[in-house]
């Protein structure tokens, strides 16, 4: 984000008060899909960072987003663990088993890791359903507590939008400063040289494991909120079809790109709404914008604004 | 091994599918000044680069960087020791403008923790860094290109622009691989001079190159490579008087035509 | 009692060796990894089943009509999907074929609903008896199939002006060009070809499942793994990978259980990809 012209600041502080201010006023549905779209881009930011900057692929980010999710939903109900407590240990654990496809890339890429990590994706959910005795299977988990804030129970949806806002700000605060510092340039110079990377002294294992380490981390993030927030999990929202829909989102937002992450899970949750009346045809419809979208910005929608050659960032 | 040597390999060996490509090869670099590494086509040279710089692995022997043993190692590890190297197929961050290259020739100077990246700490590093890339551009004579993406760049700016990454690394030894391809005279007086320059500040050059008369003029001392073994060592005016040189150039010369 | 499973998981080798052959035409023609190859197969079972049950043509001709069908979608796919963005960044490209995928796979659930179709066998005669092995015809006959459509395309890619274009814009694209051979139109026929060979998968596994709009997406997850498995962009690699995968399948959900089939077939790919991280049959192209 830093050698092109980014979205204006104008436009950013636009957003960035329209996403506290908005909010209030919006119907419950309209609430809930806002809060949806922040679990998302959490989620679809986590895998950018593998798929943006590190150039590898994962189409089995909803396995870490399960992982992370069941977590705290365990924990929170069974274990009878507070939130804040449930969240770091989903991420703990997210980011160990991040290790465990992180160790496969350092071997494989392009098409070998993408199939890899879909068998991730698809063996979490299959253990998911069949451990019973850990995940209750197909029963799923009821019944998990929002989190306590100060004595107070974010029941509400709204309070529960500004921890997500709160969290995706931290996110993004976060990614944005990895991405400028020399981790993330060298984690660009590896996506487009591994060789002359590795002669700058970049140790490539290390790298590629720490970017898989970190996204699954963040992804558990997004799980655990995820969990929190439903409070209700079962195995089926988790599947291939999940981790196919977060790598279209980055890559409509802008691979690359974390605003277009942002906008990537706005485009897929908000535009049902759009096309409502046209409901039952949605799907076929978002198939079509995806392609269409790819043919004629290949850079994503972040590049709306910029006038930048398409590319990566 | 004399006190003066700052590379040193012995036996190295390494074939291609049954094609010995070095053969028990045995080369000291001396401290200081450039050194020469010539032959004919397919003698060697650059895979004795990309083993010395830890892109390949020797099938046996030692390359040893002031006193470390590196064979076999990875090249991070290589350029750890003190090895920057650029590449005679360019191979630049094409995503990364001019800038990011060379401040990633100096990604080992960096040396900040992940959380000091995340805090936003590293800044002080991070400006001392841009600083000397800044130095380095200007010296390359880019500077007007600095945030421009790498992959826009002419074929005589790449070249130049692999010298300042790899410049950027402070390395004890630079390793060049065929700098002068494909340049204009205008072009290759400018890269001589960045070399002189460069061994001005205490860099010892390693040369691979084809253009003949900039070696002569340039090296101290010369090796010449062929069929994976060093056929000759010394100064630039013995080597020219070399009998076995001679007849490995003009033998490959007759072969060719 | 291992024979028969044997030769059952190799009749749904064999459909996945198809789609698998299909998605391999595609990545070496075309440098694409087709996310919709499935999708190919899946709309030459449902113009069979409407020509079928709902027109009452009868099979014989509605089989070979399906798989016409599906071939003209992959062309119309190349044509009106791909070509515009060939040649850019692979995850954009994929992400073309993903948003394919979603409009078939969902364009066909907007026209069948989501409910599973009977299927007619096309030869439902009792089971065929070899000294005390008892064999399904449909198993035997998608064996045949498979084993006859492979030799037909060998015999088109080695013996017609076609198959050495296809092969020629496979090798190296430019140099082809040079050659004086369009590439555009290649493409497109290879393309067609691959939808072809998917929708003759879908036709012959049609009556062993219900016809769905979701099964796709399986499909192809099946067929990549096998193509990687075989040495990704081998063609013998895509087929012994897909019999592998449907033998693996079928005795794991015999021997184990069906609830973790899959989970056993990726391993087993994982530990082949580390045992021969090049695959069966390496492909040095």
């Amino acid at each position: 984000m830093m050698s092109r012209r980014p979205a204006p600041r104008a436009a950013l502080a636009v957003a960035a008060v329209a996403a506290v201010a908005v909010p209030p006023l919006l119907a419950p549905y309209a609430l809930h899909l806002c809060v949806m779209v922040g679990i998302f881009a959490i989620l679809a930011l986590s895998l950018n960072l593998i798929c943006g900057w590190a150039g590898m692929i994962s189409l089995g980010h909803a396995g870490f987003w399960l992982i992370g999710a069941y977590t705290t939903a365990l924990l929170t109900t069974d274990h009878g663990i507070a939130f804040w407590w449930a969240l770091p240990a989903s991420i703990g654990i997210t980011a160990a088993s991040g290790l465990l496809l992180g160790l496969p890339s350092l071997r494989w890429n392009g098409h070998f890791l993408a199939v890899i990590t879909i068998a991730f994706g698809m063996i979490v959910q299959t253990l998911s359903v069949n451990w019973e005795w850990l995940t209750h299977g197909n029963d799923g988990v009821s019944n998990i507590p929002r989190p306590v804030l100060f004595g107070h129970r974010l029941g509400a949806n709204l309070a529960f939008y500004y921890l997500v806002v709160v969290i995706l700000a931290a996110v993004w605060a976060l990614m944005h400063r990895f991405i400028v510092s020399g981790y993330g340039r060298a984690l660009k110079a590896l996506r487009d040289d591994e060789v002359a990377a590795a002669c700058m002294g970049v140790n490539i294992a290390r790298f590629k494991v720490t970017a898989f380490v970190l996204s699954a981390g963040i992804a558990g993030m997004a799980g655990s909120l995820y969990a929190s927030y439903v409070r209700f999990l079962n195995p089926d929202s988790f599947g291939l079809d999940t981790s196919i829909r977060v790598f279209v989102m980055v890559v409509i937002g802008g691979i690359g790109s974390i605003g277009g992450s942002i906008l990537g899970s706005f485009a897929v949750y908000v535009l049902p709404e759009v096309l409502r009346p046209l409901q039952q045809y949605y799907y076929v419809i978002w198939g079509v914008v995806v392609i269409v979208v790819m043919r004629f910005l290949p850079g994503g929608l972040a590049t709306i604004w910029s006038s930048a050659p398409p590319g990566r960032e | 091994m004399a006190a003066t040597a700052l590379l040193q390999t012995s036996g190295l060996t390494r074939s291609f599918g049954g094609l010995l490509a070095l053969s028990d090869l045995t080369i000291t670099v001396e401290a200081g000044g450039i050194q020469g590494l010539i032959g004919p086509n397919g003698s060697g040279k650059s895979t004795f680069i990309n083993v010395v710089s830890g892109v390949l692995r020797p099938d046996a022997g030692r390359v040893t960087i002031a006193g470390r043993q590196i064979a076999g190692r990875r090249a991070d590890i290589a350029a750890r020791a003190g090895i920057a190297r650029t590449f005679q197929n360019l191979r630049l961050f094409g995503g990364l403008t001019v800038l990011e290259n060379v401040l990633m020739g100096g990604h080992l100077r960096l040396r900040t923790g992940l959380a000091a990246a995340l805090l936003g700490t590293d800044r002080a590093r991070e400006q001392g860094l841009r600083e000397h890339a800044e130095q380095i551009l200007a010296l390359v004579r880019l500077t007007h290109r600095m945030r421009q993406p790498a992959g826009t760049l002419s074929y005589g700016e790449q070249r130049r622009l692999e010298i300042a990454r790899a410049l950027a690394a402070r390395p004890r030894l630079l390793l060049l691989d065929e700098p002068l391809a494909g340049m204009n005279p205008a072009e290759m007086a400018m890269v001589v001079e960045i070399m002189q320059h460069t061994v001005a500040e205490g860099v010892t050059i390693l040369l691979v190159e084809h253009a003949m008369r900039v070696v002569m003029a340039v090296c101290a001392r010369i090796t010449v490579l062929n069929f994976g073994r060093c056929i000759a060592a010394g100064p630039p005016a013995a080597i020219r008087r070399d009998e076995a040189v001679i007849r490995a150039y003009l033998g490959r010369a007759r072969h060719d035509a | 009692m291992l024979v028969q499973i044997v030769v059952s998981g190799l009749a749904s080798g064999a459909t996945y060796a198809l789609i698998a052959l299909g998605f391999v035409i595609i990545w070496n023609t075309a440098a694409v990894v087709n996310f919709a190859q499935g999708e190919f197969a899946v709309a030459a079972m449902f113009v069979a089943l409407v020509l079928s049950r709902f027109g009452h043509v009868p099979l014989f001709l509605a089989l070979p009509a399906s798989v016409a069908a599906s071939a003209l979608l992959g062309w119309l796919t190349e044509r009106i999907v791909i070509r515009p963005v060939i040649g850019r960044n692979a995850m954009t490209v994929v992400t073309v074929t993903i948003g394919l995928q979603i409009v078939l796979s969902d364009g066909a659930k907007l026209i069948f609903g989501g409910q599973p179709y009977p299927f007619p066998a096309p030869f439902s005669g009792a089971p065929l008896g070899f000294g005390g092995v008892v064999l399904p015809r449909q198993s035997l006959l998608v064996i045949l199939a498979m084993a006859l459509l492979v030799a037909a395309l060998h015999a088109m890619s080695v013996l017609t002006p076609f198959g050495k274009r296809l092969r020629a814009v496979a090798q190296d694209r430019e140099v082809a060009a040079m050659m004086g051979i369009d590439v555009n139109r290649t493409v497109a026929q290879g393309f067609a070809v691959s939808a072809a060979v998917a929708g003759v998968a879908g036709v012959l596994l049609a009556p062993v499942i219900f016809v769905s709009a979701d099964l796709g997406l399986p499909l192809l997850i099946k067929s990549f793994v096998a193509a990687i498995i075989g040495g990704f962009g081998s063609y013998p690699g895509a087929l012994a990978g897909g019999l592998l995968i449907g033998v693996i399948d079928n005795v794991v959900s015999y021997a184990v259980s069906t609830d973790y089939r899959d989970v056993i077939s990726f391993l087993v790919l994982i530990v082949m990809l580390l045992l021969r991280p090049t695959g069966l049959f390496p492909n040095h192209r």
